[in-house]
């Protein structure tokens, strides 16, 4: 495990590098509320760059933010100075609410979906699963998210329905402390966001059970006369979810940038929404710290799905 | 006709009118009818289309309810001695009032100040009176202190550390600001100067009593600015949420009375489609999506739209500076005036604007009380004209069609900010147009940080697309800073390095000036010198277009009146359900 850890920090740091460099490239020449203020002179945005380090070499630059980062500093926003781990302390909670929900729906759907498509291998019910899958996976997430919209929130309120909100995490004016408010507002951004997953882990559910079904430990299990459902529950299930674990924790980092563009389809104030606010605004330290936590709870996420992976298969060690 | 002539004719038409024909024939129905339909759509989309009806008769006022308001951008600062932000405006006049404030036509009223001062004889004095009876939201007396403590924050050498945009003209303008008795202030200008009232007057009054012990270095980044605990407008304020929302309540002692609405919230939206669609569904109350949205607003049965023109115009603006390669294409007018005449610019405000624009030929709106509608130099679409104008001033056509002269082409870049869809298209239009008579443009969309800093300090580009809108009434504000020649300095927004002694004589002339009819006709003389010089050349004029829930009643934006002055907004109250 001391190992695998150890992987992840190169990992980190070249993830990290990147990223400063391409924001870097992107953003180099940003000077914070210039936009706003056509009275700066010369010299008083140079006197901001060197307020804000952009004089030094870029080496230095990226050392100094390192060296912050190492001691808990994600840095500080260009546009209005707070630090980037408050504003990630504010967004993180609506974004783990989103991907959490997404994820447990993803999950319910996608497994009793993944096994029945298995079990009935080649009959019509895989077939439409099959196709339902594929149509899934092929449809991008904003677009399904403006049609849900369309269908849900647009077109019953047009026909004096009752509608879904269309966007937001609460009423407008409302911190969110309504619960049912709060769920109603949850529904369409969670399954814009599950939708794909259903998918792609019905598919490998599918996958999984029938390799596992294949095994001579099945056979032998039916030929002592076990009941069917018990095969199915007690062997095949329990061997088929052990790679869902490691590809749901792989995909971790996947479901935070896939809501990202959910986030903004449905005004979702979440970490997605932030970092495409302060990417809009140029604000490059405050998407750096952004992206930066995201990288860190990408490998969290493959470090937790490789724990995960030991603990439920005794014959893994890393 | 007999029975024995139809049933041939009927054989014949069985003949012609095959069963795959039949059904041709009633599909071309059906897509003609939706054709229809959406031929109609289109026409209800139009501004003034019978089917866009008023609000609905509401009945009396009625008290209560909270108005969502939609937008895209965030605000930045509640800081009104700092700040031109727009978005921030938008929310800071909610907050409290300045001494005078402006009709939506542009007309000066009073607001904290009970009347518009006439100023002294020599010109150099304004003598305000307050309102009397004026209270914070915490009960503490508004005054001429309050008054006299906000504006020697932006301009007395002791309070040099606290950073204020309005310094640099205040400083260069303003003697003193006096307080001599608790409702009389007392400006001094140190020169006549006609635009003070318009651009100055208007700057919101913040509280002695709440920050007037802060040091003027340490109020640049007070709590004070995020989180205002008084305020003297019709709201307070309760919450700003980053990036999402900010929150209003009313306040009781607002002094033109309390407002009719408990609340008001600005929520964010991520962009026009979106703000269109909440619009429809009632999570949104009012809101300015663009043009596109806004005409798919045309079916929605619960909105009332509304368009009109901005006090502004959409420009692009040529680098002359002599030091620059771009000296060598536009130095001659000519060039100029060439690639103006082959704009066709009544083309694009019908489709890139979806009509929701006009075309222009002033640098001043045509909303200005200062507008010149009979300039001697104006521009309609003629490209033989371009092309004569063109093979004038020695640019030839070459081989692959793009004119040169003496070795160079006539090739440039033409910037504007990223990401507006309007203004990016406007470029891909004007680089085919300018094709047409062999001229090579490049369209560069860039960041608009970037774009302000080169037209204000960088100063590299060759043509800018950008978008000038006014604040202010007074036509100074538009003019002055952008054609003088004391604006080419680093930091100055006469990017465009253009320089007009007589120019430069007249708009100073027009400032110092107090006569409305006398300054008029001084600026009716720039705008045709500045029509026949062409630095800047005008192409439309913009409308501002709302969607406003039919629920809200009394929400009476106009050219001057709707981010940056809202002298209604109290009276504003919602009838029914969303």
């Amino acid at each position: 495990m001391l190992r695998r850890i150890a992987v992840s920090l190169p990992t980190f740091i070249a993830a990290t590098t990147i990223t400063f460099l391409i924001m870097h490239v992107a953003a180099g020449s940003y000077i914070p509320g210039l936009d706003l203020n056509p009275n700066l002179t010369g010299a008083q945005v140079e006197q901001l760059k060197s307020y804000l380090g952009l004089d030094r070499p870029l080496y230095v630059q990226y050392g100094t933010w390192l060296f912050g980062l190492a001691h808990g500093d994600f840095g500080r926003s260009m546009t209005d100075g707070i630090p980037v781990l408050t504003l990630i302390q504010s967004r993180l909670p609506a974004t783990l609410l989103l991907t959490l929900t997404a994820t447990a729906v993803s999950l319910c759907v996608a497994v009793p979906t993944g096994i029945a498509a298995a079990v009935r291998r080649g009959r019509p019910l895989d077939h439409l699963l099959t196709s339902l899958s594929v149509t899934g996976y092929a449809i991008p997430a904003f677009w399904l998210g403006l049609l849900l919209i369309l269908v849900f929130a647009v077109k019953p309120h047009d026909l004096g329905l009752p509608a879904l909100p269309s966007g937001g995490i609460a009423k407008a004016g409302q911190g969110g402390g309504d619960i049912p408010d709060r769920i109603v507002h949850l529904i369409l951004p969670a399954l814009a966001v599950a939708f794909g997953y259903i998918a792609i882990w019905s598919r490998f559910v599918r996958s999984s059970v029938l390799e596992v079904l294949g095994h001579d430990y099945i056979r032998t299990a039916r030929a002592k006369g076990m009941a069917e459902t018990r095969v199915l529950y007690i062997h095949v299930l329990r061997n088929a979810m052990i790679p869902l674990i490691t590809l749901v924790g792989l995909e971790a980092p996947a479901l935070f940038s896939g809501s990202l563009i959910i986030e903004v389809v449905f005004s979702w104030g979440g970490m997605g929404q932030l970092l495409y606010q302060r990417a809009v605004q140029t604000d490059y330290t405050a998407v750096l710290g952004l992206t930066t936590f995201m990288a860190l709870l990408a490998i969290g996420g493959n470090l937790l799905a490789d724990i995960l992976y030991a603990s439920a298969d005794p014959r893994l060690r890393y | 006709m007999s029975s024995d002539e139809t049933y041939p004719m009927f054989e014949q038409f069985l003949q012609v009118w095959s069963r795959r024909r039949f059904f041709k024939a009633v599909a071309a129905s059906a897509v003609w009818a939706a054709f229809r339909a959406g031929d109609v759509e289109c026409l209800a989309a139009q501004p003034n289309s019978p089917r866009l009806s008023a609000q609905a008769p509401a009945g009396p006022p009625r008290k209560g309810g909270q108005l969502v308001e939609g937008g895209f951008a965030d605000v930045t600062t509640l800081n009104s001695l700092n700040t031109l932000d727009n978005v921030s405006t938008w929310i800071i006049i909610l907050l409290g009032d300045g001494l005078l404030d402006i009709t939506s036509a542009g007309e000066l009223i009073p607001a904290l100040a009970s009347e518009v001062p006439k100023p002294s004889a020599d010109q150099l004095t304004y003598t305000f009176k307050l309102r009397s009876g004026i209270e914070w939201s915490d009960g503490h007396p508004l005054t001429a202190e309050d008054v006299a403590f906000s504006y020697r924050l932006m301009f007395v050498p002791e309070t040099k550390d606290f950073i204020s945009l309005f310094r640099p003209a205040l400083e260069q303008f303003l003697s003193s600001v006096d307080a001599p008795d608790p409702a009389t202030i007392v400006f001094r200008l140190k020169k006549p100067w006609a635009p003070f009232l318009a651009e100055y007057g208007r700057i919101r009054i913040q509280p002695k009593h709440m920050i007037g012990a802060v040091s003027p270095k340490a109020l640049n980044t007070h709590p004070f600015w995020s989180a205002p605990t008084v305020s003297s407008g019709p709201f307070k304020f309760v919450k700003w949420d980053k990036g999402q929302q900010v929150v209003l309540a009313r306040n009781d002692r607002y002094w033109r009375g309390p407002a009719l609405l408990d609340g008001y919230v600005m929520k964010l939206v991520p962009n026009a489609v979106v703000l269109a669609e909440q619009l429809r569904t009632g999570e949104v109350d009012v809101a300015q999506p663009d043009a596109t949205a806004w005409v798919s607003l045309a079916s929605a049965k619960n909105i009332v739209r509304k368009s009109f023109l901005l006090p502004g115009a959409t420009w692009y603006v040529y680098n002359l500076d002599p030091t620059k390669p771009s000296y060598k294409l536009f130095g001659d007018k000519n060039v100029r005036k060439a690639l103006q005449y082959s704009l066709d610019r009544v083309r694009i405000a019908r489709t890139i604007y979806f009509e929701q624009a006009v075309t222009g030929d002033c640098e001043l709106p045509s909303v200005s009380w200062a507008y010149n509608s009979h300039l001697h130099n104006t521009y309609p679409f003629n490209k033989n004209r371009a092309e004569e104008l063109l093979d004038a001033a020695g640019w030839v056509r070459g081989a692959d069609g793009v004119r040169a002269k003496g070795g160079t082409k006539l090739a440039f870049e033409i910037l504007t900010n990223a990401g507006n869809k309007v203004r990016e298209s406007i470029l891909v239009a004007m680089q085919g147009m300018w094709k047409d008579v062999g001229v090579d443009a490049t369209p560069r969309p860039i960041q608009n940080s970037q774009l302000v800093a080169q037209l204000t300090s960088i100063r590299t580009f060759d043509v800018m697309l950008r978008v000038a809108l006014a604040n202010s009434p007074d036509p100074d504000e538009l003019l002055g800073g952008f054609f003088t020649t004391s604006g080419t300095v680093t930091g100055g927004l006469n990017g465009m390095h253009y320089s007009n002694p007589e120019v430069d004589k007249l708009i100073d002339q027009a400032a110092a000036t107090t006569s409305p009819s006398v300054r008029k006709e001084i600026y009716a003389r720039v705008q045709d010198l500045l029509s026949d010089d062409l630095p800047a050349a005008p192409l439309v004029y913009q409308k501002g277009v709302w969607g406003i829930n039919k629920r809200v009643v009394g929400w009476n934006v106009g050219p001057y009146n709707t981010t940056n002055n809202r002298p209604w907004i109290k009276d504003v109250w919602l009838a029914g359900t969303k």
